[in-house]
């Protein structure tokens, strides 16, 4: 990269990296991740300025440090990068998170707004975490909650990252639990201010719940969802579970299969399960000893699954301790939360209540005993994009062209602006400067592939979706694990559909 | 942001007061309060009871930086105002319990300011049974096939699912009822599902060889056509007249073993006998449908079958079909095994076939290589399987029951013999 740019000791030269390689992909991409790098190294917040950022630029292009803004890289020229880059992603079906900032941070606010945490800011998480004592190995939303709760103690920046609580609010909880993996992987120890913190084996894998309900019988079983962490195992990872073992299958992306079913005393007291036959690293899948899960409708499935955010207008299931029904009950006849169903989880003091919805946004003067119940509950926008129905490829990735979803908004406020902008060709396909929200949806044909950017806006507040369409010839086949097929059985034969095989005993 | 939390500043009225809150509404909002006041709680009078002179309480919800603080403009804007002029001043604000001992036995309501979402409930899950017989056939308004083709598409992108993802996916294709489908898609080979009909997955891309040329059955994508005709491999397609099934596609009988392996098809000889082959006897495919434990049969409707209908009954006590009926509006169709104390489950029409009483039988034409099957004895669907793998095409309906194609004699024979099927024959 620096070969790309580096014109002379002083200056860089852009503009032989502003547009896509052969393969579509971005040449920029390189000095991107370099910015990117650069405000990740910046020191305290109080000098989060231009002249720290650009010596920490020049710091990793190799040019002098001092001096300000490289020579040749004209003012603004970044920006024109960022947004082809943003572009680039909505394209792909992703949604970009990088912001031009305010003032003097116009620019360099882009890198910045991509870095979750800086280096300044882990470090300052170990020694939260060494000065509370905080060994036990608690999961992302736990300790959350714990850091929450001393957020004075925080940096400006993570402060305010923690106060957003918009679309990259998950992400930056999981990018504190990996700090605080790191930490305890490394024995718990107080941090040096010189120290280099290092990445850890991290010993431990998280469960979410995973629900489901029959159809017919109403039986409801919750499974543990094993979530994968960062280091990809290469070997398959097995559980020691109710005295079997039992392989750990993947799943969607980031997750294992479902395991269970399980207890409502493992859900109340939480457990920890002993991972065998794998890496020494990796000891325990552990399911959190928590006071409530929020269990959202996964995709276009009949299952529940924790630890996703429930969207605006979205009713989701709270799987709770008794204890907490005085707070609840408080958050209902304040008109905040509204559900239609109780019932209790069998032979623990837990209770599942249904058809939990938030219906008000007036939660500014609210307090509860339970911080983070109000702090898992309370609204984080005032409106959502929803995104319902049509022909899903799988795994949630596209839609099928001729079968796209309902558009619709809900939130609080009773109209917005909507625009809906074919990426490929920018044009713009749709507009309404007052669509009503909460049950509207939006005429649109979804007949042609590609990317779709939904915009949406009312004073200020603004949200984005992008959908993508696929056409049919795009689908490929999946090949479908042994495990995972349905057989029929016919003696000491296995028939599925045309093909008959002898049944071999599984190898476990 | 400063920290507020939300208080209450009590009232008192002579008259309705909610007909003062409804007075005053459209104040609020003209006059941006409603960003202090989120909500107005009404005591409701019950005359009959009244103590007070027709005087009762209201309470205004504030929020500010401390309870008993009354931001400005709520200061100067409502407290002015006639309604709002008998503030209980023995008490400068309240919580929610104190309201609560305020008004004692009476209720009151709750007038809430600001935007809302109407509460909504998520739609229960839309519950077909996976092992409901076809019923009557239905009158398709047109062609279906390439939508047919498209759920196969679909479905093998998907790989395997939930029952549930079956149902999604066919309804939002604007396609049937979805039991109708995959008993479809399963008798053609293209499908298979657990025992307990909970989970699908589709069948491995397979190559039948017959000997007029090899039926497809199983994964499927539209590459594969593409492909095929890029090999320079005629692919013959044939839609079914009715149009709901997926295109049979079948290739030239020429193609050797090795060619239907390198084009990614699993080489098999004749799937239909196979199939036939390996199949038990009746009484050992009963033994292998899913038993369903822990039926209290007092807390359910019954039904049995009579041969030709269901007929109400009070207690299942001997072996048969059964219907049973929650006071939560499913049915599932049961067989009862009085010798083993078990219920099982299945496929309607297999179910219906083990409760038989009649003698069974089939007519078999050799010539034509026809066989008909009456439709009230419409046999276990997997050995239907096998007569259906015979032609890749589902049976027609003919005087009053089904005619499956390109059968051959032994495989006729076989298949009777295991379910104690009388063979007749005819010369049509």
């Amino acid at each position: 990269m620096r070969r790309q740019v580096v014109t002379d000791e002083e200056g860089i030269d852009l503009t032989g990296i502003d547009y896509p390689d052969t393969n579509g992909v971005p040449r920029y991409l390189s000095f991107l991740a370099l910015t990117v790098l650069a405000a990740n190294r910046m020191a305290e917040d109080t000098e989060v300025s231009q002249s720290n950022y650009f010596r920490r630029l020049r710091e990793a292009l190799n040019l002098p440090l001092d001096g300000g803004r490289p020579r040749g890289m004209r003012e603004g020229a970044e920006a024109d990068l960022w947004e082809q880059w943003c572009k680039w992603l909505r394209r792909q079906g992703f949604q970009p998170t990088a912001k031009e900032g305010e003032g003097s941070r116009k620019y360099i606010s882009y890198p910045i707004s991509q870095t979750l945490l800086r280096d300044h800011d882990r470090k300052r998480l170990w020694r939260l975490f060494h000065q509370s004592g905080w060994c036990t190995p608690w999961d992302s939303e736990t300790l959350g909650g714990h850091v929450r709760q001393e957020v004075a103690k925080l940096p400006t920046h993570l402060r305010e990252l923690l106060k957003e609580r918009g679309q990259r609010y998950r992400p930056l909880l999981e990018a504190i639990h990996e700090t605080y993996m790191d930490w305890i992987g490394a024995g718990s120890p107080a941090p040096q201010e010189s120290q280099a913190l290092s990445r850890q084996q991290v010993p431990y894998l998280y469960a979410e719940l995973y629900r489901y309900e029959d159809p017919v019988m109403g039986d409801v079983d919750y499974y543990l969802y094993p979530k994968r962490n960062r280091q990809r195992a290469t070997f398959t990872l097995k559980v020691d579970f109710n005295g079997q073992t039992y392989s750990l299958q993947e799943d969607q992306p980031g997750w294992y299969c479902p395991l269970g079913p399980i207890s409502g005393a493992e859900i109340d007291q939480g457990r920890q399960y002993t991972l065998v036959g794998g890496s020494e690293a990796l000891q325990k899948l552990i399911l959190p000893n928590r006071d409530f899960w929020i269990l959202v409708a996964q995709g276009d499935s009949d299952t529940e699954v924790s630890g996703r955010t429930p969207e605006l207008g979205t009713p989701f299931i709270l799987c709770c301790r008794k204890s907490l029904m005085g707070d609840l009950n408080l958050l209902r006849q304040e008109q905040l939360l509204r559900w239609e169903d109780e019932r209790d989880l069998e032979g623990v003091p837990w209770v599942e209540l249904r058809q939990c919805m938030v219906i008000s946004g007036a939660w500014r003067g609210i307090h509860l005993k339970c911080k983070a119940l109000l702090d898992a509950l309370r609204p984080s926008s005032k409106m959502a994009i929803h995104l319902s129905g049509g022909l899903k490829a799988p795994h949630d990735t596209a839609w099928l062209a001729g079968y796209g979803p309902q558009v619709s908004v809900y939130g609080f406020l009773p109209k917005v602006e909507i625009t809906v902008t074919r990426l490929d060709d920018d044009q713009e396909i749709h507009h309404n400067r007052e669509m009503e929200t909460n049950g509207s949806r939006l005429p649109l044909n979804w007949n042609q592939p590609g990317s779709y950017l939904i915009e949406v806006r009312h004073e200020g507040e603004a949200s984005e979706k992008v959908v993508r369409l696929i056409s049919w010839e795009d689908l490929q086949a999946r090949k479908v694990p042994q495990q995972d097929q349905c057989t029929s059985s016919a003696g000491t034969h296995r028939i599925s559909g045309a093909l008959i095989q002898v049944t071999q005993e599984d190898v476990p | 942001m400063t920290e507020v939390t939300r208080w209450y500043m009590g009232f008192r009225y002579k008259g309705d007061p909610e007909a003062l809150v409804e007075k005053i509404s459209p104040y609020l909002y003209r006059e941006n309060l409603t960003e202090y006041i989120p909500i107005i709680r009404t005591e409701k009078i019950d005359k009959k009871r009244d103590t007070r002179g027709g005087e009762c309480y209201f309470f205004v919800a504030i929020e500010s930086e401390k309870p008993g603080s009354v931001p400005e403009p709520v200061q100067r804007k409502l407290l002015p105002l006639e309604g709002f002029k008998k503030l209980i001043k023995e008490k400068p604000f309240f919580t929610l319990e104190e309201i609560r001992g305020m008004v004692g036995k009476s209720e009151y309501s709750v007038t809430e300011y600001g935007s809302r979402i109407p509460y909504r409930t998520r739609e229960p899950h839309p519950h077909f049974d996976p092992f409901a017989g076809n019923g009557p056939p239905s009158i398709q308004p047109e062609n279906q096939t390439a939508t047919y083709d498209k759920l196969l598409y679909i479905l093998s992108a998907w790989g395997t699912g939930s029952w549930y993802t079956f149902s999604k996916l066919s309804t939002e294709l604007g396609l049937g009822e979805p039991s109708h489908i995959i008993r479809k898609l399963i008798l053609l080979g293209h499908l298979e599902r657990s025992s307990d009909g909970k989970r699908w997955s589709i069948a491995p891309a397979v190559a039948s060889y017959q000997e007029d040329g090899y039926v497809l059955c199983g994964q499927r994508s539209s590459q594969d056509l593409l492909r095929l005709k890029n090999d320079g491999i005629e692919v013959r397609q044939s839609r079914h007249p009715l149009g709901h099934i997926p295109t049979r596609l079948r290739l030239p009988p020429q193609l050797t073993r090795q060619e239907i392996t390198s084009l990614g098809w699993i080489w098999v000889e004749d799937a239909s006998w196979q199939l036939a082959q390996h199949l038990p006897d009746l009484a050992g495919w009963r033994d292998s449908l899913e038993p369903l434990p822990g039926i209290v049969p007092s807390l359910y409707q019954w039904q049995r079958w009579e041969g030709d209908r269901f007929v109400d009954c009070t207690i299942p006590d001997k072996t048969g079909l059964y219907q049973m009926d929650s006071d939560g509006g499913w049915r599932k169709t049961l067989f009862y095994d009085t010798e083993a104390e078990t219920w099982r489950q299945g496929d309607w029409y297999g179910l219906r076939f083990l409760a038989l009483q009649e003698k069974r039988y089939a007519n078999y034409a050799p010539q034509s290589e026809k066989l008909w099957i009456p439709q009230i004895q419409r046999w276990p669907q997997i050995y239907e399987r096998a007569l259906v793998l015979a032609s890749g095409l589902l049976p027609e309906r003919s005087q009053g029951g089904l005619v499956y194609s390109a059968v051959s004699g032994k495989l006729a024979q076989t298949l009777a013999d295991k379910l104690s099927v009388t063979l007749e024959r005819s010369h049509a």
